[in-house]
């Protein structure tokens, strides 16, 4: 049976930290809610929510040292029915539930470079929640439900878009 | 994240491990530009010993594919498993790449 776990983390904005981030999210998962190979997807959407907001809201490239304040904090929760992450950043806001759908024809023959990491996210979470205010704090949840076919059920009825601001996403 | 090259004949088998992230992905798209300037244009990509590969290192391949693109080379992966196929999959980019069980099998699609 599932228990509950949370985990608070607190990592530079550094590209860096992805490998840590990965980590403490498979040992939230580590219960055996997930089957493993579910576990390693969920760490995937996570690490590339978190590259997501390293390139985008905070225009870091990689090598680049993070300035100081230029953090990014993962509240993880692992709960009887669902594993669930609020990543919160202080940079310029994105929504990602507003990104476009990929086009792999265009990622092969064109070579375009955003959206595929957001697509991943999108296609592994049951939920995308998103939340801004105003030159204060971003906050971005993702919602994985043990059960599939309550995630399926979310999936279907969660908003994909709001019509808020969008802009390049990885 | 290890990579090592293996030029047999007028090919070369880049030998992926470990984990390629938004940090190690740069140096994976450096290292496939440099071999594909330098004249090499069939590519075995073996991912037997690679544990994770996210959005970052999937470019990384796609940018090297579309580089080939242009000096009708050709690029083949080989070895995909466990979550690295998954990834593959779910992206939508298995069916974009050419994919053989084993180097020698990969050799041969690119002769």
């Amino acid at each position: 049976m599932a228990r509950t776990a949370q985990q608070v983390l607190t990592v530079p904005s550094d590209t860096k930290y992805l490998a840590k981030v990965r980590k403490v999210v498979m040992e939230v998962l580590a219960d055996g809610s997930f089957p493993p190979t579910k576990a390693n997807l969920i760490a995937l959407a996570v690490d590339e929510a978190v590259a997501n907001i390293i390139e985008h809201a905070y225009g870091r490239r990689p090598g680049d040292p993070a300035p100081n304040g230029d953090e990014i904090v993962l509240v993880l929760n692992l709960r009887p029915d669902r594993f669930e992450v609020t990543i919160r950043d202080k940079g310029t806001g994105f929504d990602p539930r507003g990104a476009p759908g990929v086009d792999l024809r265009e990622h092969v023959q064109e070579g375009r470079k955003g959206g595929l990491g957001i697509f991943l996210i999108k296609r592994i979470m049951d939920e995308v929640q998103y939340e801004s205010t105003q030159g204060s704090q971003n906050e971005l949840r993702l919602i994985k439900y043990v059960d599939e076919a309550a995630g399926a059920n979310k999936s279907r009825t969660s908003p994909s878009n709001d019509g808020r601001e969008n802009r390049p996403a990885s | 994240m290890d990579l090592a090259t293996k030029t047999q004949g007028n090919a070369v088998i880049v030998s992926l491990g470990g984990q390629i992230d938004a940090a190690s992905a740069p140096e994976l798209n450096t290292k496939l530009t440099q071999t594909v300037n330098s004249g090499l244009t069939r590519l075995v990509i073996n991912m037997e010993k690679l544990e994770y590969i996210n959005s970052a290192g999937l470019r990384a391949l796609l940018a090297a594919a579309k580089l080939l693109n242009t000096k009708s080379g050709k690029l083949v992966l080989v070895g995909l498993q466990g979550t690295v196929k998954q990834v593959f999959e779910i992206s939508g980019l298995y069916s974009v790449f050419a994919v053989a069980a084993t180097d020698a099998e990969a050799l041969k699609q690119l002769a």
